[in-house]
């Protein structure tokens, strides 16, 4: 008789065999008397840079599972902020602490797949690839098609469309306090705020003396300026 | 063989020296010993589960069927850990207990099938024997020849039906295990699992398996409509405990 894990694994992969030209998801074992590892492989999802290359997933189930979540990770290298560039880790919530047994290596499979579509930046597995994500996000699809091509066998995209995750990029910093800079450079005005004066006060006495903003860039201000600038702060005119 | 324990009075030496036997596949005597434990304790659940296993070998289908019920029953109760190999035991007496009935009405319905054949044919050659006209004969072998050949074409589609119409229904399948559930329990969220199943998982985690949200076992209740329509599907298909 064999055990509940090795009955619904063998569920499992009938199936993925009955279903794998539905669902793009294959797996099988490695091994023909093993269900212990398994190899799942699928096509890179369309509009990405990974579109039409072969990821292959290794698959470890223990003797835990359905209860505890399979152990998968990318055989086929990628550029990818959640896989790291180096061992093919994968960081996905349901690969650890949001694993339900209800879920199944297709789902698991189709999440990773879910995952070339939709990179998560903000909860990289490799800090070096999230980090050009985030920066140079033109860039990262050129590296991420350039990997596909190399390593998943992807054929060549002549009109690689560049610009699909500049939405992910990090803006460019313009947050409230910026704002209250005034367009003073933020040195020129913390000069006087590190003597403990307020950034409101700095700049609105800055406007008062009609001291030139330099379009943002520090600059020195003469002794004479800074002299009747911390007078007028201090309360002294 | 029987020798009797030097404190006959404590139920645990009968258990252990029944699993030691069950081991060995002294079938008998694992009876005798789980006998003699419930004579003292009549709620002990290793006692009923091998008890169980030893009548299952012996093809004592009822009553290894009511022991690990019995078992379960306890297990259930008393949340212990046995409860999925318990699950499994009673599964797999409904399974061995549907596949004896299922050999024995086949070959009931062969043993018929060869009888009435034997009918016809004594029928034919009685009516043979009282013709002479040779084109009369002829219609009278022809029409044994059809009747023959109907009364077999019958059995065997009976035959291959039975076949036929083995699909498990999604309701009747524990979502964790991918078994038929024996005893189903349903969750806040109005889905049912096998008991030992879910259980399993709510000691690792206690969260619905579906949305995630705070589950214990305490809110846990039994789902009775299913499970007897479980039971019932099994009665009639043994061969989906291992479908």
């Amino acid at each position: 008789m064999s055990n509940s894990r090795d009955r619904r694994i063998i569920k499992e992969l009938q199936d993925l065999t009955e279903d794998k030209d539905n669902s793009g998801i294959h797996a099988a074992p490695v091994q023909e008397s093993s269900l212990t590892t398994l190899k799942g492989w699928f096509l890179g999802p369309g509009n990405t840079p990974y579109e039409g290359g072969k990821y292959v997933i290794k698959i470890v189930l223990d003797n835990q599972y359905p209860f505890k979540p399979p152990r998968m990770q990318f055989e086929t290298k990628i550029w990818h902020p959640n896989v790291s560039s180096q061992t093919g880790a994968i960081c996905l919530d349901i690969l650890k602490t949001n694993w339900s047994p209800v879920q199944t290596i297709k789902t698991a499979l189709l999440s990773i797949r879910m995952l070339l579509e939709n990179p998560n930046p903000s909860d990289p597995q490799d800090a070096e690839v999230a980090n050009m994500l985030l920066t140079e996000p033109d860039s990262f699809v050129v590296m991420a098609h350039e990997w596909a091509v190399r390593h998943a066998g992807a054929p060549r995209q002549p009109n690689l469309d560049t610009t699909r995750f500049r939405s992910l990029a990090r803006l460019p910093v313009e947050n409230e306090d910026e704002r209250r800079y005034l367009g003073y450079n933020r040195q020129l005005v913390d000069r006087f705020t590190s003597m403990g004066f307020e950034i409101d006060r700095v700049t609105e006495t800055l406007l008062y003396f009609g001291i030139d903003r330099n379009n943002g860039r520090d600059y020195h201000l003469t002794e004479g300026q800074v002299g009747d600038i911390t007078a007028r702060l201090l309360g002294e005119q | 063989m029987a020798s009797t324990p030097r404190h006959p009075k404590n139920p645990a030496l009968y258990t252990n020296r029944a699993m030691a036997r069950l081991k060995l596949g002294h079938w008998e005597s694992v009876i005798t010993d789980c006998q003699t434990c419930l004579g003292l304790a009549p709620q002990n659940m290793k006692a009923h589960y091998y008890l169980a296993q030893a009548q299952l070998s012996i093809g004592d289908f009822d009553s290894a069927l009511t022991n690990a019920l019995a078992a379960h029953k306890i297990c259930a109760t008393t949340n212990d850990k046995s409860l999925g190999a318990i699950t499994n035991i009673v599964l797999r007496c409904k399974k061995d207990r549907w596949d004896d009935k299922e050999k024995k009405r086949l070959r009931q319905e062969r043993e018929l099938e060869e009888e009435m054949l034997a009918m016809l044919v004594r029928d034919r050659d009685d009516m043979l024997a009282a013709e002479s006209d040779e084109t009369e004969r002829k219609i009278i072998e022809e029409e044994a020849n059809e009747k023959m050949q109907t009364l077999s074409k019958v059995f065997e589609n009976a035959r291959t039906q039975s076949l036929k119409r083995r699909e498990v229904p999604d309701w009747a399948i524990d979502d964790i295990s991918f078994a038929i559930m024996v005893d189903p329990v349903v969750t806040k969220t109005g889905k049912s699992y096998e008991r030992a199943t879910i259980m399993e998982h709510l000691r690792r985690h206690p969260s619905d398996p579906l949305t995630r949200e705070p589950l214990s076992i305490a809110e846990l209740r039994p789902n009775l409509s299913l499970r007897q329509a479980c039971s019932d599907f099994l009665e009639e298909n043994g061969w989906a405990v291992d479908w």
